[in-house]
């Protein structure tokens, strides 16, 4: 991608064409693969300084509001845990639905499902009744029981 | 790193006063430049949505969206859909059945999370199907069957002034 042209989000500019709330906008960039594979060659960081230098430039039009949006959502991609301090800082009066969007963005993520454990040792759920102990299994790592074929 | 390719150009927003029945504002915004690409990329709808459903009318215009053309008579973008059920409210609007739906009726198109995301004014039926006028974002308004427009139809309500 040379350089960050509106040129290369056809499919977003379209759907910001005809937008009439933030919400459908959120709801139709959020399905595109440009916008995803921009926050797949992006890191968060990189993300929340183009949105940082939209903002800051003089330039306002509806190419720099569509931008601003794009790469909002490409932080929607990301993780919650890195971007969510970045998403709260961008809220901003410049364009009519950063604020809405950057809700919507916060507001979509289940910070619950994003905690990732690792399993060491996957459960085999046995009635005792049904097998036996399996005497070669290490007592520190857990007693598993194994269903005994012959006796079922 | 690459650079964000902007154009040159200020934009110009204003607002206006529009207000309910009962005499609360509506919040709403005027845009009064469409930029040179997005007027380039309203040919892809022309060509995407064709007759006999969809017929294009007037030209492309920010200063009024869908609901700006419903509810703000081509004055203003109104986007929020919490200032749409205001106005349902506040107008005195009641529900009508698919079925008993006439001209001068509102169509409302809302997502899945009740957001109103379309809206248009009852012009007619092809047959039982009701016609549509709207305006399609900073586009061009529209006469269109009421499933042939880029929004979902999965939740569409039909309203009445009451009285």
């Amino acid at each position: 991608m040379n350089g960050f042209d509106i040129k290369n989000f056809k499919e977003s500019a379209k759907w910001f064409l005809c937008a009439n709330t933030p919400v459908y906008l959120y709801t139709n960039l959020k399905k595109l693969s440009e916008i995803e594979g921009l926050s797949n060659i992006l890191s968060v960081k990189d993300i929340y300084e183009k949105c940082k230098h939209i903002l800051e430039k003089s330039e306002r039009n509806q190419v720099s509001e569509l931008m601003f949006y794009i790469f909002l959502m490409a932080l929607s991609f990301k993780e919650y845990s890195e971007a969510h301090t970045f998403l709260g800082s961008l809220r901003n009066d410049k364009y009519k639905w950063a604020n809405s969007i950057i809700s919507l963005i916060i507001g979509k993520y289940n910070p619950i499902t994003e905690y990732k454990t690792t399993v060491k040792y996957e459960p085999k759920v046995i009635l005792s009744q049904e097998g036996f102990e399996n005497p070669t299994t290490s007592s520190d790592v857990t007693n598993v029981y194994v269903k005994d074929s012959k006796n079922a | 790193m690459s650079q964000i390719i902007i154009e040159p150009g200020e934009r110009r927003q204003t607002e206006i006063i529009i207000q309910t029945r009962k005499g609360n504002n509506i919040l709403n915004i005027q845009e009064h430049e469409l930029i040179p690409y997005l007027l380039h990329l309203v040919e892809e709808y022309d060509r995407q949505y064709k007759e006999p459903f969809v017929f294009f009318v007037n030209n492309p215009s920010p200063i009024y969206n869908c609901h700006g053309l419903v509810f703000g008579n081509r004055r203003a973008q109104i986007w929020d859909s919490q200032e749409i059920a205001k106005i349902i409210k506040e107008d005195d609007y009641t529900m009508v059945d698919m079925n008993n739906v006439r001209v001068g009726d509102v169509i409302i198109y809302y997502g899945d999370n009740g957001d109103a995301e379309h809206s248009g004014l009852v012009i007619g039926k092809k047959g039982v199907i009701p016609l549509i006028l709207s305006k399609w974002g900073f586009g061009r308004e529209a006469v269109h069957t009421f499933n042939q427009c880029p929004y979902s139809f999965a939740n569409i309500k039909y309203y009445r002034i009451s009285k």
